[in-house]
């Protein structure tokens, strides 16, 4: 592989050309040349951009005056200011909200197909990104915020109001917030999972005695619901909660990337994950194949990238049939 | 010949140059994935040069950083398999982007203070010839008359004070890498398998 030009090489050569166009026109050749140049790899235009931004930017000297280069002057120190204004500009945003009896009222029914994920703004300056295969309704009014989550998994952002509880119910399982960060989903077994990146959600459900508060970073599992055929032990509490790692909570939010994210899954959780996200299923032949465990990020519109990825790691062989993409060693 | 006009080379002087160095720190912290700083920041360079039009830009910070944002997503989807402390930075690239630039708003006086000092920093010759150029107004033509030296030498000086400058602007001063690293210096896999796929 011939040697690749690195970025300083490059900066170099776009501050000699800017030199060069800055002393007088190009001929023919040379702006040929340059043509050429640029042309060849992406980065050399930017490069070349960036070094007439350069020459613009010191175009202001002129301002300076003769007498002010050579002139030390303090370096200024603006970090500091850079990250006081951004946080007052966080605390801003959550504290400043316009209502109005327009801005108060809102239904709407949003929806994702498969494989679609879509990050929707709501009146009240919350807002919502949908991942795959989701179904919600929104509903506000003056006095509540209610929002049912049909299907799927979404992710909610509230802007604080004291006086307008964030309400996402889901089958049974009602998930309140005033200021937070959240997603809930609904799964396969009909029991619902809740996890709090941000802020304090309380959960409740029918058997329940009072609300579980689920704080950052802890997510809270409700049981299936009643009316599916899954007896309720009495050992089992209606909703159970478990601590995550930060990491483990971002990495859980890789969907809005269009990605997913695998640590330690066993391949056939791994295949159940991509079944939402996609039409093209992946079928693992061979069932001890679907115990071994994956780690990685993939992206989730390409159920077979991934199989090729893990056939490699796992010596296994890829078969596409169709809507197909099967797995075995 | 113009590549582009120079009202795009002020807009970028005005409103992408002062983001640099936080794009670049925030890169930075994204090190052990398979991206290279410098090649993101070159190439958004590229993409915002060569947009039809920057009219309908109201936050170019964000712009600069979003656009930053998808050419590392593009990086990690063609690595196609990364390692699992990837996914610890596609963090809220909102909240940084949806920072408001607070430099936009800093006094102009303070701006010009850091372009003197830049410009002070530059080798005699060099900072000498630029100085001419950039705040008399000479052209490199009468510079060499006025140095006693070839045209072809005011050049290089210039050709030199851009190229520092390049660097104290973006940069925040720090000098650049001398080498581009390899992809594979920076990707520190957890785990074994997830080499073994990367080597693919």
């Amino acid at each position: 592989m011939p040697k690749r030009e690195t970025s300083s090489e490059i900066d170099e050569a776009a501050a000699r050309w800017a030199a060069r166009l800055d002393r007088a026109p190009l001929s023919h050749d040379e702006d040929a040349a340059l043509e050429a140049w640029l042309s060849a790899d992406i980065r050399r235009r930017g490069a070349f951009a960036k070094a007439h931004a350069v020459m613009a930017h010191t175009d202001r000297a002129r301002a300076l005056g003769s007498g002010s280069v050579d002139v030390p002057s303090a370096p200024p120190h603006r970090r500091r200011a850079l990250l006081l204004g951004a946080s007052a500009l966080a605390a801003g945003l959550a504290g400043v909200f316009v209502a109005s009896e327009i801005v108060l009222r809102q239904t709407a029914e949003l929806k994702t197909a498969k494989g679609e994920v879509r990050h929707v703004p709501l009146s009240d300056g919350s807002s919502v990104t949908l991942n795959t295969d989701t179904v919600l309704r929104v509903n506000f009014s003056p006095a509540t915020r209610d929002v049912e989550l049909v299907a799927g998994e979404a992710l909610f952002n509230v802007a604080k109001d004291k006086q307008r509880p964030f309400i996402v119910t889901a089958g049974d399982t009602r998930v309140r917030a005033v200021g937070t960060s959240f997603t809930v989903r609904c799964q396969k077994d009909l029991s619902v999972r809740v996890v709090v990146s941000e802020g304090v959600v309380e959960v409740s459900k029918p058997g329940q005695p009072r609300p579980v508060r689920v704080a950052a970073n802890v997510v809270a599992v409700t049981a299936a619901s009643a009316g599916v055929a899954v007896p309720l032990a009495a050992s089992v509490a209606p909703v159970r909660t478990q601590t995550l790692g930060p990491n483990e909570v971002v990495r859980g939010l890789a969907w809005r990337e269009g990605m997913l994210s695998f640590d330690g899954e066993t391949l056939a959780e791994a295949a159940a994950e991509f079944d939402r996200y996609s039409t093209t299923r992946i079928v693992i032949d061979d069932p001890e194949l679907g115990h071994e465990t994956v780690t990685g990020l993939f992206s989730a519109s390409d159920p077979q990238g991934f199989a090729k990825a893990v056939a490699i790691s796992f010596n296994g062989q890829v078969k596409v049939k169709g809507d197909q993409v099967h797995l075995s060693r | 010949m113009e590549r582009f006009d120079r009202g795009r080379a002020v807009w970028l002087a005005r409103f992408v140059l002062p983001h640099e160095p936080a794009l670049r720190a925030w890169l930075q912290r994204r090190r052990h994935l398979p991206i290279e700083t410098d090649d993101i920041v070159q190439e958004s360079y590229a993409i915002l040069a060569g947009l039809a039009s920057v009219d309908h830009i109201q936050n170019p910070r964000a712009y600069l950083f979003t656009t930053a944002n998808s050419l590392v997503l593009r990086e990690l989807r063609r690595a196609r398999v990364v390692s699992i402390r990837a996914v610890d930075d596609l963090d809220a690239l909102g909240a940084i982007s949806d920072m408001p630039s607070p430099e936009a708003e800093a006094a102009s006086r303070q701006e010009l203070a850091q372009l003197a000092q830049a410009m002070n920093k530059l080798p005699k010759q060099c900072r000498e010839a630029f100085k001419l150029r950039k705040i008399e107004g000479y052209s490199q033509r009468e510079i060499a008359e006025q140095m006693g030296v070839a045209e072809s030498t005011v050049e290089k000086h210039v050709a030199k004070a851009i190229r520092l400058l390049m660097d104290a602007f973006g940069r925040g001063g720090k000098p650049s890498l001398r080498a581009s690293s390899l992809h594979s210096e920076h990707f520190q896999p957890d785990h074994a398998e997830t080499r073994d796929k990367q080597r693919d």
